[in-house]
């Protein structure tokens, strides 16, 4: 075996890389390929499939019903990601202008929320966020503030709170790497050349930090259009995202064939959005 | 104020926290004059470039720029441009949007933006490379480039961070004589900071010589070389001999010097030299005969040789006197020999003008 390797070096490199490629294959090659295949066959009574050849369901999921919950899911995500940016940038760009030390103590402060459980979070928001019985409206209707509840649970809004506050380290991490190796002598020598202060941040800070706020801009999007979670317990059972649509038809509606369709889809949506985000860097790398 | 003045400095002084980077400085630079400020590092030079260009506000005293008081004036509005260290040039915009920038800010019509732009490209020969990004230029087209983006500005005045100091040597020298010659032809007020004496030397018209935050000396090339005003200029520019002693006696604006053991010199006394301080007394090496008919006009003092340096051009030896100390002589290479003048253990005698070497008090 060891002569073998020797005089193959090229297959040492293999073997070390075999665990890898057999867990990706087993757990994501292959189950990737039944999903898609599953699209294309008919329904099982109870679930799963039979050996029937069909296209019925990927024309099902161009239905306005399932497709206008596509879209809203999109929107959600965007959203999400504008607000994640909204409040990141300025956020990764005021760590990353802050002394070593205290940065260190900073980029702790932000991941600390996240070392409790995501389901336990989105649950605390429900108990702010609930209609008649969430802390928020309590608090505000007793202190005379409001006569009624405002409509802060079971929309939007609360999908895209919850959504925001679960993905934001994602969003403000690589921006905040990005600012971190932007050079200091860079914005001097802009306000050298006659730039002021907000002429520097377009022409130069913010081209800079593209890549980051790119990369954090997928990061954040393409969970939260998938997203199942947060819809499920902020939505309030009533406005429901793609993969509460998706798991629905795998769990309740049994019908694996156009749960597999519409994971398909979504799948491609975010390859193309993953598509753009690897030609704009390439296009950045290209620059820097 | 006259309009021949470039940049002045009216007794600057810039503390960080506690630390005194910039110690009461006064300067007046002229009108379209090379200047240099040579030290160090962390002797001040770079900080009081950055408070001419803006990048730190002086903590007393004031900085005029064509006679114009800065005051907290930010750099952006500063008739000055800057080439940095490390030419901080825009990595995601090409040569041409890195000249370009300082015109595109002040709003210069695109036409005119098209022709100095293009002016300044053939100026400092980056003529082909406009399209390239600075990663694909080397080390010295970075370097004119940065030049370029400042001098398309048509600054008053231009400040010069060590803008050589990442280049090789053969670049280096060749920058040198093409910096000079851009300087006199564009006729801007040029302001380099540097540590390398050589530089300074090559250069400048004037050079200011700092140390630990002060201004010690402000003078032309030869001047600060042949008549440092204090022993710390003497000693960073150039080689130094130097023989310690007390002075036993003034005469004029000479003194005589006892060195340890009876040995006597003469040396031009620095103002406020006084019989009886001990003094160094410092002299080239270059000044330094070996074997020559002596007169009057100077000091001889016998010794043993106890190194040899061949350096092509010149051969310097090292020469022990009685008490044990060493001078530097170095003999330019005039005749064509197979061997050194000179060799280990031979007796000298070693010469040099009073009026070359200057007793510094201690």
């Amino acid at each position: 075996m060891m002569k073998f390797l020797r005089r193959h070096p090229s297959m040492n490199a293999w073997l070390l890389l075999a665990p890898a490629l057999i867990w990706l294959l087993a757990f994501f090659v292959v189950p990737l390929f039944i999903v898609v295949s599953y699209s294309f066959l008919e329904r099982g009574t109870y679930g799963g499939v039979v050996g029937q050849f069909t296209l019925e369901n990927i024309q099902r999921v161009f239905d306005p019903l399932y497709l206008s919950t596509f879209l809203r899911s999109i929107y959600i995500a965007l959203l999400t990601t504008f607000f994640c940016l909204l409040i990141g940038y300025p956020l990764g760009y005021f760590i990353a202008t802050r002394p070593p030390q205290r940065r260190n103590t900073l980029l702790l402060a932000l991941m600390i929320p996240f070392w409790t459980n995501f389901l336990i979070r989105t649950y605390a928001w429900l108990t702010l966020l609930r209609t008649n019985t969430g802390l928020i409206n309590v608090s505000l209707m007793s202190l005379g503030i409001i006569d009624k509840p405002l409509p802060l649970f079971g929309n939007d809004f609360s999908i895209v709170l919850g959504l925001v506050y679960g993905w934001l380290p994602d969003m403000v991490l690589p921006i905040f790497a990005a600012l971190d190796r932007l050079d200091v002598g860079l914005l001097e020598a802009a306000s050298d050349l006659y730039a002021p202060g907000r002429r520097v941040f377009r022409r130069v800070i913010w081209p800079l930090s593209l890549p980051g706020v790119i990369a954090g801009s997928m990061l954040v999007f393409i969970p939260s259009l998938g997203a199942f979670v947060t819809p499920a317990i902020l939505g309030g059972g009533k406005t429901l995202m793609m993969g509460n649509v998706i798991s629905n038809q795998f769990l309740a509606a049994h019908d694996w064939p156009f749960g597999s369709a519409l994971s398909s889809l979504m799948m491609g949506v975010m390859l193309f959005a993953t598509l753009i985000y690897f030609r704009s860097t390439s296009g950045q790398a290209r620059a820097a | 104020m006259g309009d021949d003045i470039g940049v002045e400095l009216r007794d600057v002084v810039k503390r960080f926290e506690n630390v005194t980077a910039v110690d009461h400085v006064s300067l007046t630079i002229k009108d379209g004059e090379f200047f240099s400020l040579l030290g160090p590092s962390g002797c001040g030079k770079t900080t009081s470039l950055r408070m001419i260009a803006g990048f730190e506000m002086p903590t007393k005293g004031e900085v005029f720029i064509g006679g114009v008081p800065q005051g907290y004036l930010p750099a952006y509005k500063r008739p000055v441009n800057t080439v940095f260290q490390h030419y901080a040039l825009f990595p995601h915009m090409t040569v041409q949007q890195n000249i370009a920038f300082g015109l595109e800010m002040t709003r210069v019509p695109k036409d005119e933006i098209k022709q100095r732009v293009a002016d300044v490209v053939e100026l400092v020969h980056l003529k082909g490379m406009e399209r390239r990004r600075p990663k694909q230029l080397s080390g010295g087209q970075q370097q004119r480039v940065a030049l370029a983006r400042a001098l398309v500005n048509h600054p008053k005045v231009l400040l010069l961070d060590e803008p050589l100091g990442a280049l090789d040597l053969k670049l280096r020298k060749a920058m040198q004589v093409e910096l000079k010659e851009l300087q006199i032809r564009v006729g801007i007020t040029f302001v380099y900071v540097t540590h390398d004496q050589e530089e300074a030397l090559t250069m400048s018209d004037r050079i200011g010589v700092m140390d630990r935050g002060k201004l010690l000396q402000v003078d032309t090339p030869q001047m600060v070389y042949e008549a440092p005003s204090t022993r710390f200029v003497s000693d960073f520019i150039g080689e130094t001999n130097y023989l310690s002693g007390h002075v036993t006696s003034l005469q004029g604006d000479v003194c005589e010097v006892a060195v340890e053991p009876g040995l006597r010199v003469w040396a031009a006394a620095v103002p406020g030299v006084q019989s009886g301080n001990q003094v160094s007394v410092a002299f080239r090496p270059e000044k330094v005969y070996l074997n020559i008919e002596s007169n009057q006009e100077m000091n001889t003092l016998s010794g043993t040789v106890r190194d040899v340096v061949y350096t092509g051009s010149a051969t310097t030896y090292h020469v022990e006197l009685p008490d044990g100390s060493i001078l530097m002589a170095r003999q330019q290479n005039f005749e064509t020999l197979p061997d050194t003048r000179f060799h280990v253990r031979d007796q000298v005698e070693v010469s040099w003008p009073i009026q070359a070497s200057k007793a510094f008090a201690e």
